[in-house]
Parts: C-alpha cells; structure tokens; sequence
C-alpha cells in the first residue's frame, strides 16, 4: 500500500498509539496510523472525530498527550522547529488576510517562512488556481471557492512536502469543489504528500488512501478500492414507501444482514449470497410496504463506514 | 533585518492603513482630543462677570467700580440698582458675583473709619468662585495698600507715614500666566499614547485570534519574539509620529513651548510608549474577543491614566489609597517627566528615576507577554 519514496522515507507521518485528550474528554485514544508519501490521504469521519485534532498534531499545533509521533521522518514535537518549514497548513477556518490582496497575502505566507525568491512559485500558483487576474483584489472580495483556492496557495507558496488541509472543501459550491479537487489530484502526483479531513464520502472516495475515524479511534485505513474489497459484500437497494417501517421487517428476514438508511432508499449488505430480491420485496409487500423498485448495486465507501460504525456501537453497547 | 520580520511590520502597516476602524483610533481620537483640549477644556477662569451695586456713588466708591473695568480677567458687569436685583442676577447666573458698597463707604474713608465692602459669589462653580474670590482679594489687598499710603490713615501710635508691613511680591515661574493648555499638553500625549498605543496593539493581535490567522501564524516557523517584534514595531512608529505632531501642534496652536531638551523628551517618550506596547500585549494574550480587549484596556488603563496619573487632577490631593494604585500607572512617571523636560525646562538628572521605572514596566509586560505567548504555543 506504501507509495512511491521521497528522500528514503517511505511514510510522511507515522502514529503509533497517540492518545490526545481537552480537559479530560478523550479526543485520540490510542491511534496508530501509517500515512504514505506522495498523494492524497483523506481522513474522513463525523464531527467531533478527532480528525481536525489529528491534522493539528500533524502540523504541531498540538502535541500529543501519550503515544509517539513521526512527521516526515522527525520525531515531533522535539524536531519540531526543524520540520516546520515543510509543511504546510490550511486550517478549517478562512485564515487569510482579508485586508490583503492576493499577491499580499502570498507575498506574506511565503516571507513568514523565510522564502526570498518566491516570486516564480507564486505566478505559477496563481496560473494553476487561475487567480491570475484577480492578483490585485483583495482577499475579502473574493468568492468562496477562490478564497479557498487562494488559501492553498498561499499553504503551497513555500514548497512543503507535506500539506495539512482541515475540510478545504467545507461551504464551497460543487462546481468549485471539482476544481478543487482537480488542483489537489495534480498536487499528488508532484510528490507532494496531502492529508485532508472531510466529511463527505464523495471526496474520500477520490482520496489516494483513506482512514475512517470515529470517537478518536481508527477503524480501517487503505486504498477505496482496497476497503471496499476488504467489505465483501452484496448490497440489494430497495425504495419504498415506509423506510422506517421497513426496517424491522428486514432485520427479522435476515437477523445477519447490515441495514441502512440512504435518505429515500434502504442498504442491505449481506456477506456472500446476498439477500434474494424477490423474497425481499415478497416480504415487505406482506407487511404492507409497498416496493417501488429494487436491484443490486455496489458497495461505496459510506456502506463500509456505516456498517463498521453500526459494529462498533453494538461493541460498546 | 529578518525577512520574517519585515513581512510582519509591512503587513501590520498595509493593515493600519486599510483599517477604518484602527485608522480611526490613530488619527481621529487623537485630533479630537486636540481640539478638546486645546481649545474647549480650558481651566483658566477668563470673563468674570461682576456686577456693582455702587449705594454710595462717590469719586471714591467710582474708583473701586473702575477697578473691574481695567482688569482683564473680568467682563464689564453691570451696574445694579437695588439688592433684590443683585440677587436675581446671581440666581439667573448672569453675574458671577456681586460687589455691594454700603451709602457710607465714602464718608467712611474720609472721616478715617475703615469701610467696608461686601462680595456675594456664587459658589455653584468651585473653579469659578474661588478665582473670582482670589482675584478680588488681590486687587482689595493692593487697593488698601496704596490708599493707606496716599491718605496716610493715623496708626494707633498716632500720625506717621504708612510703610507695608511686608511687601509682598509673588512671581509665577514656568507658566507665568498660568495658561491651563501649557499643563495639560504633557498629560494628553500621554493620554493620546495609551490610546494609541495599548488600543491599536491589543486589538491587532486579538483581531488575528478572532479571524483565525493566528492559527497559520502559530504553524509557520515565525517565533514568537519575530511575532511580537512585527507586532510592536508599526504601532511604536506610528505613536511616536503623533508624539511629534502633538508636540508641534502644541507648539503653533496653543503656543505650548518645550523648555527643556527635545531629545530627552523623545527618550522618555520612547520608554513610555514601550511600556504602553507592552500592556497592549498583555492584554491580547488574556482575551479573545476585539470587544473584550477593549473593554479591558478601557477600564484598566484608559480611565485609569485619565483619573489617577495627574493628568488633570493633582495626585496629592487623591486618599491615601488611591495615591498608592498611581504608582501602578505608568503614565504618572511619565507626565511628571513630561512636566519637568517640557515646562520646567529640567535636565536628564531629574528624569532618570521616572525613566528607570518606565523601563522597569516595559520589561516586565513585555516579558510577561512573550512568555504567556510562547506558553500559549507550547502548551496545546
């Protein structure tokens, strides 16, 4: 699973059971995590996770209450002041300065790392954002999606290796999202390592590597296609009439069936065989639920993570 | 200098100059308060208005009317007919006193009796009153004088020439006039400093708190002492500029004069504005909200140095308590160094206590609030 290798190392960051807690309320219990060199890592979980805690240990923001912590070969938080200039950080808030223009504010994230020559980095950041003609305005009139490509560029304009990006893509309208997302597949293949948090399942499912977190555990880390191989399973969709209704009928048709609800439409995974559609749909007509359409389909990312968060819960009671 | 470190100062700079709101602080309070108290906070008493009610109407009693007439603290008062319209005129506060002559003032003095006149003052205004009264008592004192001498009034020993028993000869030094804007322009560049100074300071660096850029600060391998030196130095540039304007607006508008040494003055202005620096520091590294650092920077220290450094009011008239909290005010050292260099025109020797302590306090919040800073960073 372990990507190509820059400068003889083969992971940008390596946890092993780092535990992090806020006024005794556990934010990272015991983690141990590989991230790989080179492309996109996605951290992906709900709110309240630990991912942005994780990001900001990462960037030594944070330092960690137990466990040991490794960022691009260097043990943190005592290598921390050698690491620093490698990476770079997009917090989960707008952190630019909205009183600065474009080239101001590149012009600033670039000297406070003790960049001179800067200038050729910035004008090819800005062509690959296409900032370029907006170079002048300042930061505070720009559009979402622009802030937010200019807040990567300004992460970007003093070469790290490894980038940090909390939920880049939170409240950015979906066709900036693609662009965005374009930007970051592009910066992936340049030997750049990035770690980003994210809520949606779409983007995690575009990620080079993923990791789901859930209560400040991880659950399961790997390549999309390597997680989904991993779930093997037949998932059998059903839409109809009475989600809720139908649930209880399914579960008592099969006791070892994983059950989901998608908005409008029921999962449910089956190890192996797979649910029989037509018994399904006999079933729920019986009870008076009426099936509007049904069929097979593949199993994504989210059917994975519901199903592993449903067996830790059932775990903990 | 450190790259690091000039990226800070010009963004800081860029930021002042785009900021309505820090813009405002920097250039309007101060031109405000100018004006204020330039022009319409005066604590000379001008224009007494005084009115006779002259019951006498003898060349002596005109005299003493006449009197009031050179002078020119005083405003030609009126002449009153009768005592109920002398009080219906102290009561509208048309007059701020009244001089009544009794019918035998004249008579009085000829015949070698001691006349008497009265003054009723109206006390409602303690400034006013008070001057009205020492004003008059001088010019009766002077006026007895020089009457005994001309009309050589009998001693008890009998007929002999009148000699003064003391001839008394009070001289101003300083402020001969005693102009109140010559006081007051020390006390309001130390005013005009620490809003300046510990305002725009605190609220820089809790405005980046609030819009989240302290954040990427904090992760950039920019230290804390290059985040605090960026931090301070614009705003000491900028203070230190309006200390000038003030002193030249001082200067040509209200004829404010600096006695002593220019140089000295910039010195102990430096130290001052340091230790202003640093109390706007530490009062970012306590609150989080632009809102709360500037009402605690209002309470703490803005009204503080208004009431308790003797800027307006004398430090020695405050209880004993009080006078104990004014050694906490840096502000106090600094406008009786002020009053020193600029009024009195004194040399380095009488200010270096006040500068050791201006220096003691810029040590102390800056050490302070590198120290919480750099905590703040490690301790996450």
């Amino acid at each position: 699973m372990s990507a190509s290798n820059i400068n003889g190392i083969d992971y940008a960051a390596v946890l092993d059971s780092v535990g992090k807690s806020f006024q005794g309320k556990a934010a990272l219990k015991s983690l141990s995590l590989k991230i790989p060199t080179a492309g996109v890592f996605a951290l992906v979980g709900p709110d309240g996770a630990g991912k942005s805690t994780l990001l900001q240990m990462l960037c030594g923001l944070l330092t960690p209450d137990s466990g040991s912590l490794e960022v691009l070969g260097v043990s943190l938080p005592r290598g921390l002041a050698g690491v620093r200039p490698q990476l770079g950080y997009l917090s989960q808030h707008f952190s630019l300065y909205g009183d600065l223009s474009i080239d101001e504010n590149m012009a600033f994230a670039a000297e406070i790392y003790g960049m001179k020559n800067y200038l050729y980095k910035r004008d090819e950041l800005l062509d690959m954002t296409g900032l370029t003609p907006f170079r002048k305005r300042l930061a505070d009139r720009l559009s979402g999606g622009m802030k937010q490509k200019l807040a990567l560029a300004c992460t970007l304009v003093h070469n790290p290796r490894l980038i940090l990006l909390d939920e880049p893509t939170n409240g950015v309208d979906p066709v900036s999202r693609r662009e965005f997302w374009k930007l970051l597949r592009g910066l992936g293949k340049l030997n750049i390592t990035l770690v980003m948090s994210t809520p949606y399942m779409d983007e995690a499912e575009r990620a080079d590597s993923v990791a789901f977190i859930h209560e400040g555990k991880l659950l399961m880390t790997g390549s999309p296609g390597e997680i989904r191989r991993s779930w093997d399973r037949k998932i059998l969709e059903i839409f109809c009439d009475r989600n809720r209704a139908a649930m209880p009928v399914l579960s008592r048709l099969y006791p070892e069936g994983d059950l989901q609800i998608f908005g409008d439409r029921v999962h449910l995974a089956m190890l192996q065989d797979g649910p029989e559609e037509d018994e399904v749909v006999r079933c729920l007509e019986d009870a008076g639920i009426r099936v509007k359409s049904s069929g097979p389909v593949r199993s994504g990312l989210e059917n994975v993570f519901l199903s592993m968060i449903q067996k830790e819960e059932a775990v903990n009671g | 200098m450190k790259l690091e470190l000039r990226a800070m100062i010009r963004k800081e700079f860029r930021q002042v100059f785009r900021d309505p709101h820090t813009l405002g602080i920097l250039l309007l309070v101060p031109m405000m308060l100018l004006v204020l108290f330039g022009y319409a906070i005066s604590m000379d008493v001008d224009n007494i208005v005084v009115g006779v009610l002259d019951n006498d109407k003898s060349p002596e009693s005109r005299r003493i009317t006449e009197l009031f007439r050179v002078l020119d603290a005083f405003s030609p008062g009126e002449s009153l007919l009768s005592p109920d319209e002398a009080e219906e005129a102290l009561v509208d506060g048309r007059l701020n006193a009244v001089l009544i002559i009794p019918p035998e003032f004249g008579r009085d003095m000829e015949a070698g009796r001691i006349p008497s006149v009265q003054l009723l003052i109206d006390g409602s205004n303690v400034l006013v009153a008070s001057t009205t009264q020492g004003y008059v008592d001088a010019m009766f004192f002077d006026l007895s004088l020089r009457l005994n001498t001309e009309w050589r009034v009998p001693t008890a020993d009998g007929d002999a020439t009148f000699t003064p028993p003391i001839d008394f000869r009070p001289r101003t030094w300083f402020n001969p006039e005693l102009r109140s804007t010559v006081f007051l322009i020390p006390g309001l560049i130390a005013f005009i400093m620490v809003i300046t100074a510990v305002l725009s300071t605190a609220l820089s660096v809790v405005r980046e708190k609030e819009k989240g850029t302290m954040e990427m600060l904090d992760a950039s391998p920019l230290s804390s002492t290059t985040l605090i030196i960026g931090k301070t130095i614009p705003f000491m540039v900028i203070s230190m500029l309006e200390t000038v304007f003030i002193l030249i607006a001082g200067r040509f508008l209200f004829g404010v004069e600096i006695s002593g040494s220019i140089s000295l003055l910039l010195g102990i202005s430096f130290l001052f504005l340091l230790s202003c620096l640093g109390i706007g520091l530490l009062i970012s590294t306590v609150v989080d909200t632009q809102q709360s650092a500037f009402l605690l920077a209002t309470i703490s220290i803005v009204l503080p140095t208004m009431i308790l450094s003797g800027f307006i009011y004398p430090i020695r008239n405050m209880p004993i308590p009080v006078q104990a909290v004014t050694f906490l005010i840096p502000a106090r050292y600094f406008i009786s160094a002020e009053r020193a260099l600029m009024i009195r025109g004194a040399g380095a020797v009488s200010i270096w206590p006040q500068s050791v302590v201006l220096l003691g306090f810029s040590i102390v919040t800056l050490g302070i609030s590198s120290l919480r800073l750099g905590i703040r960073r490690r301790k996450r």
